[in-house]
Order: C-alpha cells, then sequence, then structure tokens
C-alpha cells in the first residue's frame, strides 16, 4: 500500500482483544497495524487477527506513524492496555503512541489487550525476533529494556 | 577514536570501494564498484547511504564522466533514491571543476574540505550542548557523533548517548550503537517507541540527528521516526538540533518522499511476509517550529 491510498485509518497499538476487533469493525476503514516493538506484538498477535477477520490493515514499523499524522492519516488510535484501572498502564511504546495522538489531535480508545505471551519474546532493542543485532556479551547494560508505562495525562 | 564509517566509499584507483553498511556490525565488507550501473545498484540497495551516498556520487562522477555527464550521472542517481538532492551535489561539483579545471581534483578537494568542515560543525554544536549531555539520536551520522563526543570532552563536558535502534534496517544497532561502542563511549540502546518513555523521565536532555534535506526556513527531512522525536522533544521541552547541509530556499512539502518496497518493512525478520501488505516511507519531515536549531556544514546558521 502507498501513503496516498490511507486515509482516515485506525492504528492499533498493543495486543487485540475480540473488543477490539470489534471496534475496528464497527469503525470500518484501513487499520494500521504498528510493528510493536520489542516483542513485535503487531506482526505476532494482529496481523494474524485481522487476517482471520477478514479486516483489511497495512503494517508498519513504528517509525512510520509520525509521517502517518503529519499528513493527517490517522483517524483513531486504539491502545489495547495492560491494564485500566485507576488509570491506564500500557505495554512499551504505549505512551509515545498516545502522545503522538494527542499532540497531533486525534482521540485515543484505551481497551485491555487481548492475550499475547510478552515474555517470551524480545525485551529489548537488542534483539529482533530472536535474533541478536549487537555484537559482544558485554552490552547487557547498554540496553534500555521495554517496561510498562504509566498513561497517567493523557 | 576512529570508525570505517567516517568514510564509507573510498576511491582507489580506477574502482570505488564501498563499504556495505547493511553487513555491519557482523562484517565489515566492501563491494567493488567499476561500472556506474553497479553504482547504482549500491546505492538502491542500501548498501551505502547518507555521507556514502555523497561519495560514491563524487566518486562515480570521477570515474565515469568519460560516459555520461555529471547532470546524467545526477539523474540516475536521484531515480534510485529520489528524496535527496543529488541535482544539487551536481551543481556544486561543476562550480568545483570550473574552479579546478578537472572533475577528480574537485572532487577530492570538495570531500577533503567536507570532513574538516563536519568536524568544525561537531565543535559549534558541542558548545550548544549541556555539560553532561544525554544525547538521543537516531539512524547514523557517519562518524560525526564521535566527532562531537570529543569536541564535547575538550571543553571539558560529559556525554552519554541514547541510540534510537532505527527499524527497520537498525542504522541506530547495527552503525551507530556499534561505532560508539567501538570507540568506548558510552552508549544505550533502545527502540524507537521508546522515546516517550525516556524523555517523560528526564533520561534525555537534548537530540541531535542527521538530515537528508534542508529548507532555508529551518525545516528538516531525515530518517523516518525523526519527526515522531521532535515532536516530543517539543512537548517535553527538550532541544532537538539537526545537522543539516546546503538548504535549499524551497517548499519542505514538494520534495518527494521515497517509498520503499513493502519488503523491507521486515528487515532482518525470518519468515514469509508475502501476504502482509505494508507501509514504508524511507523519510518524514520535521518542520522549523520543531528544530531547536539546525547546526549547518557552512557555519551559515
Amino acid at each position: 500500500m502507498k501513503l496516498e491510498e490511507i486515509k482516515n485509518a485506525t492504528v492499533v497499538w498493543g495486543a487485540l482483544s475480540e473488543e477490539g476487533i470489534t471496534f475496528l469493525k464497527n469503525r470500518g476503514g484501513v487499520v494500521v497495524v504498528a510493528e510493536g516493538r520489542p516483542g513485535l506484538v503487531g506482526l505476532y498477535h494482529n496481523v494474524e487477527l485481522l487476517k482471520k477477520e477478514n479486516i483489511e490493515f497495512v503494517y508498519c514499523v513504528d517509525n512510520v506513524l509520525g509521517l502517518l499524522f503529519y499528513k493527517g492519516k490517522i483517524g483513531k488510535m486504539l491502545v489495547m492496555c495492560k491494564k485500566i484501572e485507576l488509570g491506564v498502564l500500557g505495554r512499551p511504546g504505549s505512551l509515545q503512541a498516545a502522545l503522538l495522538s494527542k499532540i497531533h489531535g486525534v482521540s485515543v480508545e484505551f481497551m485491555v489487550e487481548g492475550e499475547f505471551d510478552f515474555e517470551s519474546r524480545d525485551k529489548g532493542a537488542a534483539s529482533l525476533g530472536g535474533k541478536m543485532m549487537v555484537l559482544g556479551n558485554d552490552c547487557g547494560g547498554c540496553v534500555v529494556l521495554g517496561k510498562d508505562e504509566v498513561l497517567g495525562e493523557i | 577514536m576512529d570508525s570505517p564509517l567516517l568514510f564509507p566509499v573510498k576511491l582507489e584507483g580506477s574502482q570505488i570501494r564501498v563499504l556495505d553498511e547493511t553487513q555491519i556490525p557482523f562484517k565489515e565488507e566492501y563491494i567493488t564498484v567499476d561500472t556506474l550501473g553497479k553504482a547504482l545498484w549500491v546505492l538502491s540497495a542500501m548498501k551505502t547511504r547518507s555521507l556514502g551516498q555523497v561519495l560514491l556520487f563524487f566518486y562515480s562522477c570521477v570515474l565515469f564522466s568519460d560516459k555520461f555527464s555529471i547532470d546524467q550521472i545526477s539523474e540516475k542517481f536521484k531515480q534510485k533514491r529520489p528524496t535527496f538532492d543529488f541535482l544539487f551535489l551536481a551543481q556544486i561539483l561543476k562550480g568545483q571543476t570550473q574552479k579546478t579545471g578537472d572533475i577528480r581534483s574537485a572532487a577530492l578537494g570538495f570531500i577533503s574540505g567536507f570532513d574538516k568542515l563536519r568536524q568544525a560543525r561537531a565543535a559549534r554544536l558541542a558548545q550548544m550542548l549541556p555539560a553532561q549531555a544525554s544525547i538521543l539520536t537516531i539512524c547514523n551520522v557517519n562518524g560525526e557523533l564521535i566527532y562531537l563526543y570529543q569536541a564535547l570532552e575538550r571543553i571539558s563536558k560529559k556525554a552519554k548517548f541514547i541510540v534510537c535502534e532505527t527499524r527497520p534496517y537498525l542504522q541506530g544497532v547495527r552503525l551507530t550503537f556499534w561505532e560508539l561502542r567501538k570507540n568506548n563511549i558510552d552508549a544505550r540502546l533502545i527502540c524507537d517507541n521508546q522515546v516517550a518513555a525516556l524523555m517523560k523521565e528526564k533520561k534525555i536532555n537534548c537530540v541531535v540527528t542527521g538530515a537528508d534535506r534542508a529548507t532555508t526556513k529551518g525545516d528538516v527531512i531525515n530518517k523516518v521516526g525523526t519527526y515522531s522525536i521532535a515532536c516530543l522533544a517539543k512537548y517535553f521541552n527538550i532541544p532537538f538540533y539537526s545537522l543539516t547541509q546546503y538548504p535549499r530556499d524551497i517548499d519542505v512539502n514538494s520534495i518527494p518522499i521515497e517509498e520503499r518496497l513493502k519488503d523491507e518493512s521486515f528487515m532482518f525478520l525470518e519468515g514469509d511476509f508475502s501476504q502482509v501488505d505494508a507501509v514504508y516511507p524511507a523519510f518524514d519531515v520535521t518542520p522549523a517550529k520543531f528544530v531547536t536549531e539546525c547546526v549547518e556544514i557552512t557555519g551559515s546558521r
């Protein structure tokens, strides 16, 4: 898909649940699936679910979201969260997804995430899809691991 | 301190040697280029980029100008990487050639001078950064962060780099993090989407990025992901510095954004993703209002 074909899309961040799927069906339009580093939840979970549900989507690395906002391609942000109790607790990158939406005047829908085994996936930028991308074994402390994020003020 | 990325493309006799940046950090291999066709393949396959593509263009003009004019070569380069301003590079080279009388000495003279300008730019930027700089960066600026680190040391400032991995090609991990660590410079690696969380925790106090294009108004085009960082930096009141060269008096939105093949979104991942549609614009636009300072190569800004 080319950029010009994307209009009023819904971005999905985090692991889609059944409730999230229903939301996407009701809203209609193309869904943008962000890669969702470090665990690649977009690729390993959301893509498969959307294919099964026959919902039109386009995949992108997380870095592309900014340009999509800049070009006015995004109409809604759906953030699937770890917990929504007295505030929102999101997976790594949730704060960034929500803040970029806020900065661009795009409303955010928070929902509780679906089941995805984050624990068995990459935890930080040192590896991608289980493959080490840095050399040497002495750089453990040099990688800032992804951690849950409190989305207080969004 | 050194990095092969400072000069990733070299002219050796009648051949060009191109550092294959897609193989780093696992292998340091050079590709031999002896035809314009090979140069164009190297360019389109992302074997080199940024400063490397500038060097590749100049050296291609040196070696292949018996068969192609500088303008023809620049047009062919532009077809492969439409966002980058090869036509302007051609103007620079033609101007230099008029002064020196031949393309070879014009190209070599310009390149040698350009490296000195990069070192001077790093020294100017060092003056602007905090005394304890915690510098976020994305993609790779071909060794200029090493120049920056040295410049900061000279004025007794401390620096730590926080490097975005830079999906999908992972230039942050494979090039920037690698060259900084190789030179024992303090660096931390993060996923591209961790920027907001770290800014919120006050772990970043300035941003330094490169720029593939810039306008005289201060707008910048750089590796996709830069704009998000600039927005977040503005939101958290963190200064954003862009290393620019030769800004043009044009509308930034008139510059085409190169869209790469969808398969490249899955770079370095194993599996069959042929049935997954994807969009991969290689660059994004950062308007001037998000840029604290364009640190221009000529020192004009």
